[in-house]
């Protein structure tokens, strides 16, 4: 067995051109197929993205009967973090808490209804970096009445930096209170919702117009340990924690469907990946048909020229396809930490660009190695068929063959 | 609305100074077995458009207000029923009563800047503020008590009101709303005051939203009467049905 | 030349097995990718036209409307679409025009408290919710509404509402006065289409909420169905020039949020998709025609000792090529296409329960397979291309090598 091998391996290298041949296909086809499934992987990320990025971290937790549809922001229902989940919070890992409530933004004539997102200045950006929210202007300046409009927003009601505006909002307890503030930034995070329907102030300043009483409507954490178990350790405090999957479900529910579709074409992809791998192995090995009807000559037993033939392709699958597997794992890996960036494109077409477009992939061990495998297998089996004919010839007439 | 309905007014005799209390009580003050009924025309103006309704209604202490609406064609026939803190609403084309809750009670009646919330404050001005008659200037040629109020406890909407009432008539001719943090949000005016069966009667009423611009409202009395004879359960859901 | 291509063919015939082998795989991959490619378009296709459909091939607004359509402002409508319509309908490639108003509301079940549920209500004619929305296709449970008393509910609302088919629901809006518009609806159907958001909608009559929204005749947009509707914007132009239309916004739907950007970001996705997928069957061929080609270095050097000049045995190589592209093409193409024609018909199915549309961009939940003739020009020329490459390059080298050396490396 040892002597088929070295001698396979020894065949492989003695025809390079022709193991380089076949091998392109293989590597060709492992890296797309991998890249393929990386990019569906991404996906289901990529949704999930926008809600990590802008609000709800790797956890999200509310008060217990709060209400999480994304419309209704009741103060009423908002609660305080005790000292016990704050200590359970501080053990999880980084962690910010928001109180978003509704107000009236108004304008001169003009009077919108928004949804006042305020933030803890030292502890928001432990969760939420902003790298990839656009910011025109600046942030509010510590206690001062200064606010950020959602970049939609700022468009409808033509909000520009240093307007001055009105919020009108009920205090906790029911009071109507109103302060003047002036716009110093507007910023758009890729959130629909907030992007539309929102303003940002600091907490000090939310406390001081909606007599908020220190309680807060959520907590976003980014979780040392995976955010099942951070969930499992935070549950039970008067706030729901769900987890990222858990809080998209519906925008997953709706992937799924896409995932499916897009799993289709890279089906096709591996098949005629496939294809290509099996037509490449085939007339290799039937090019060899002389080579083979001297092994016979010489006495090598039939079954070891068929071993000797799988084996080849075995071993060409196998370096090809790790091959393939870096690089199609360089290139997820690569695009699952800077994005493939379509901005650009984007903007060429659009005036009034209102996201930003970027995809990720996402690399996992699975789909990898699968794809790896898949390679090897393919360039197996195309090694069968001829592996099989050469090894029912006529030792005469192969020699004879061309 | 509560100013609307439920006004009742003494003669006072002047001869000594009087308490913001006293004031309030009889600003407040309302016969329990006091009935009425008017009929009145409600302006809307915003963002540079105008709607009138005309509206017919039926009330009793400060407690229960029962509205139909006559004008325009579209709102004809629809009622309106407030009973302490709650609200229904009949609709004609829909032959349905739906009781109306949450945040669309803090909205606009019709659209206007009288909140259905500012409608259904039953309690008394006495109860939610405490007061203090700062001066007696003269408005409008009358004699009146500036009094500044301040609400009782967090939940007070309007956390501070600046009245002037007339000391003849005890109408509360002005007032100005405020929020918290001292920001003006909207002012009542009330004018055209007439004697109605020996009563003063302001029959225009102005609000007017002082934060966002070009927004007011308008009321005006066209006929009260007092003492009135009121249908059968009027006060009742089955009366929206009728 | 004769020569060339009678002795080309002959090679061909000589090595059957090769020649075979070799055609299969053009045959196969260009298989393979008119399939893929049809998927793509399928997929594609099938996402942007439900879209297009949805938010109007062309859309006739009032221009404050358009300014501030996130609001969806009443005040900013259309009062009287009916001269408009006419001026439209008569159009070339125009199949419909439909006024539509969206509005929101908020909804009861009958007897419950009003306030705090919120919907989107749609009015349009019938024929909208059947021809473009294709509503009738996506019903959970019921059936049409048919008179201006009944409506379609989304099944996320019915839910909140605790109400089912056969209930009725109390809507109530605010006109562009704020006064309280009202409409008491039964449900008649629920409909599901795959998420929350989507499903938190309400369709009636355009009639009814023309009543609701005391717009009178009015409606907030016109909606435009063309029969192309890649070709909205020509058609967009186009309409732009009626007299009628002169003071309003007239914009296809790739001309629109989400599309102008999605538009975009779509094409560049599908063509990355489509080069992958042609990259790689084109390496297939490629492969095996150099394999085959590098395999006859020997006859090469033969045919070359015989006295066959350079340029002829490359010839000869490229008629073969040729030869076999083009079997292999047409077969292939042959190959795929039934069977790309069939699950057209059929139709390749994905999902589970409804199809799922998600807030722009919806996605059929089976595939219908696109075929066109570019994807058959493509196969065709690609297998055609890959073939020649393959085969003319190694052709090229081993006409080079010395006849003795060339026949030496014979396997």
């Amino acid at each position: 067995m040892l002597f088929l091998l070295s001698l396979a391996a020894r065949n492989l290298v003695r025809n390079l051109r022709r193991t380089v041949l076949t091998g392109t296909a293989v590597v060709a086809g492992v890296a797309l197929m991998i890249f393929g499934w990386g990019l569906i992987d991404g996906l289901d990320d990529n949704i999930l993205r926008a809600a990590r990025l802008t609000y709800a971290g790797d956890l999200v937790l509310r008060p217990d009967g709060y209400p999480d549809d994304g419309l209704r922001f009741p103060l009423d229902q908002a609660a305080a973090v005790s000292p016990a989940l704050t200590a359970k919070l501080d053990a999880a890992g980084p962690w910010t808490a928001r109180t978003t409530f509704p107000a009236r933004l108004v304008k001169g004539v003009d009077a919108q209804r928004v949804f006042v997102v305020a933030y803890d200045p030292a502890t928001e950006t432990r969760v939420f970096d902003r790298k990839s929210w656009r910011l025109e202007g600046s942030w509010p300046a510590a206690d001062k009445p200064e606010i950020v409009a959602g970049s939609a927003f700022a468009r409808l009601m033509e909000l520009k930096l240093g307007d001055e505006v009105v919020l009108e909002a009920r205090t906790r307890d029911g009071a109507i209170n109103a302060l003047n503030y002036t716009v110093v930034g507007v910023v758009r995070t890729d959130n629909t919702t907030m992007d539309n329907l929102s303003v940002w102030m600091e907490a000090p300043a939310a406390e001081q117009l909606a007599v908020l009483g220190g309680v807060r409507t959520q907590i976003a954490v980014l979780p040392t340990a995976t955010p099942d178990v951070a969930k499992a350790t935070l549950a039970g405090l008067g706030w729901t924690p769900l987890t990222l999957p858990e809080e998209c479900d519906d925008l997953i529910a709706m992937n799924r469907i896409r995932r499916k579709s897009i799993s289709v074409v890279v089906g096709m992809i591996m098949l005629i990946a496939a294809t290509g791998i099996a037509n490449t192995v085939i007339m290799a090995a039937f090019e060899r048909i002389r080579e083979i009807g001297t092994l016979l000559a010489l006495g090598m037993p039939r079954r070891d020229v068929q071993l000797l033939f799988l084996l080849e392709g075995g071993v060409m699958g196998l370096v090809a396809g790790v091959f393939g597997a870096v690089l199609g794992s360089s290139l997820v890996l690569y695009w699952q930490a800077n994005g493939m960036d379509f901005s650009s494109i984007v903007e060429k077409m659009a005036a009034n660009m209102s996201m930003s477009v970027v995809v990720y992939t996402h690399f996992s061990w699975a789909p990898t190695l699968l794809s790896l495998l898949f390679g090897v297998v393919v360039a197996v089996l195309a090694s069968v068929w001829p592996a099989r004919y050469a090894s029912r010839i006529v030792p005469a007439d192969a020699v004879r063959a061309d | 609305m509560t100013q609307l309905f439920t006004l009742f007014f003494v003669f006072v005799s002047h001869a000594f100074a009087i308490t913001v209390d006293e004031v309030l009580i009889h600003v407040d003050q309302n016969l329990t077995y006091e009935t009425r009924e008017s009929n009145l025309t409600m302006t809307v103006v915003k963002a540079g458009r105008t709607k009138s309704y005309t509206m017919h209604s039926y009330g009793r202490g400060q407690d229960e207000m029962a509205m139909e609406y006559l004008s325009p064609e579209r709102d004809k026939g629809t009622k309106m029923l407030k009973k302490k803190d709650e609200l229904w609403m009949w609709m004609p084309d829909i032959e349905k009563t739906q009781k109306i809750s949450g945040h669309m009670l803090r909205q606009g009646l019709m659209g206007s800047d009288m909140s259905y919330e500012d409608l259904m404050e039953s309690s008394s001005w006495r109860t939610k503020y405490t007061g203090v008659i700062t001066s007696e200037p003269m408005l409008d040629g009358h004699k009146v008590w500036a009094i500044e109020l301040k609400a009782k406890d967090s939940t007070v909407a309007y956390p501070k009101r600046l009245i002037w009432v007339d000391q003849t008539s005890f109408i509360p001719v002005k007032q100005e709303l405020y929020a918290l943090s001292g920001m003006l949000l909207k002012t009542w005016v009330m004018t055209d005051i007439k004697p109605i069966e020996g009563k003063q009667f302001p029959t225009k009423m102005i609000v007017e939203d002082k934060v966002q611009q070009g927004s007011r409202t308008e009321i005006t009395f066209d006929k009260v009467t007092f003492k009135v004879a009121l249908p059968e359960e009027v006060f009742t859901t089955r009366w929206l049905e009728r | 030349m004769g020569l060339l291509v009678s002795l080309a063919i002959r090679n061909l015939g000589r090595n059957r097995r090769r020649t075979l082998l070799t055609a299969l795989t053009v045959a196969l991959g260009t298989a393979l990718l008119t399939m893929a490619l049809a998927m793509l378009n399928g997929i594609f296709d099938s996402t942007i036209e439900r879209g297009a459909g949805m938010v109007g091939h062309v859309r006739v607004v009032n221009p404050e409307y358009a300014r501030r359509e996130q609001l969806m402002p009443l005040s900013d409508n259309l009062p009287d679409p009916a001269p408009l319509v006419a001026a439209i309908q008569g159009q070339p490639h125009v199949l419909g025009v439909f006024p539509h108003i969206a509005m929101g509301v908020t909804a009861a079940r009958d007897d419950q408290e009003i306030g705090e549920i919120f919907a989107l209500l749609h009015g349009a004619p019938a024929a909208y919710y059947t021809d473009v929305l294709h509503l009738d296709k996506q019903l959970a449970a019921g059936t049409m509404p048919s008179t201006d008393k009944e409506a379609l509910f989304g099944i996320a609302l019915l839910e909140e509402l605790g109400a089912k088919v056969g209930d009725k629901v109390v809507l109530l809006g605010q006109t562009q006065d704020g006064s309280p518009g009202r409409a008491r609806l039964e449900v008649v159907g629920a409909v599901d289409l795959g998420n929350r958001m989507q499903n938190r909608q309400v369709w009636a009559s355009l009639a009814k909420v023309q009543y609701v929204a005391d717009l009178d005749v009015g409606a907030t947009e016109l909606l435009v169905q063309v029969d192309d509707y890649q070709e909205a914007r020509a058609i967009a132009a186009d309409l732009r020039q009626l007299p009628a239309l002169q003071s309003l916004d007239v914009h296809a739907w790739d001309e629109r949020a989400p599309f102008d950007a999605a538009g975009a970001l779509i094409g560049t996705i599908r063509g990355i998709a489509a080069s992958l997928i042609v990259f790689i069957t084109g390496l297939g061929v490629l492969n095996t025609m150099f394999m085959s080609v590098l395999e006859r270095t020997g006859e090469i050097g033969v045919m070359r000792a015989f006295g066959l000049r350079r340029w002829q045995t490359v010839g000869l190589f490229f008629v073969e090529a040729i030869a076999i592209a083009a079997i292999g093409g047409l077969a292939g193409v042959a190959l795929g296409s039934p069977v790309v024609l069939f699950l057209h018909r059929v139709g390749i199915p994905l999902g589970e329960g409804a199809s799922k549309l998600p807030a722009a961009l919806p996605i059929n939940q089976t595939i219908y397979p696109v075929l066109t003739p570019q994807i058959l020009l493509t196969g065709f020329t690609l297998g055609l291309t890959m073939a020649l490459v393959g085969g003319l390059l190694p052709a090229w080298r081993a006409a080079g090598i010395e006849p003795v050396e060339a026949m030496r490396h014979r396997r």
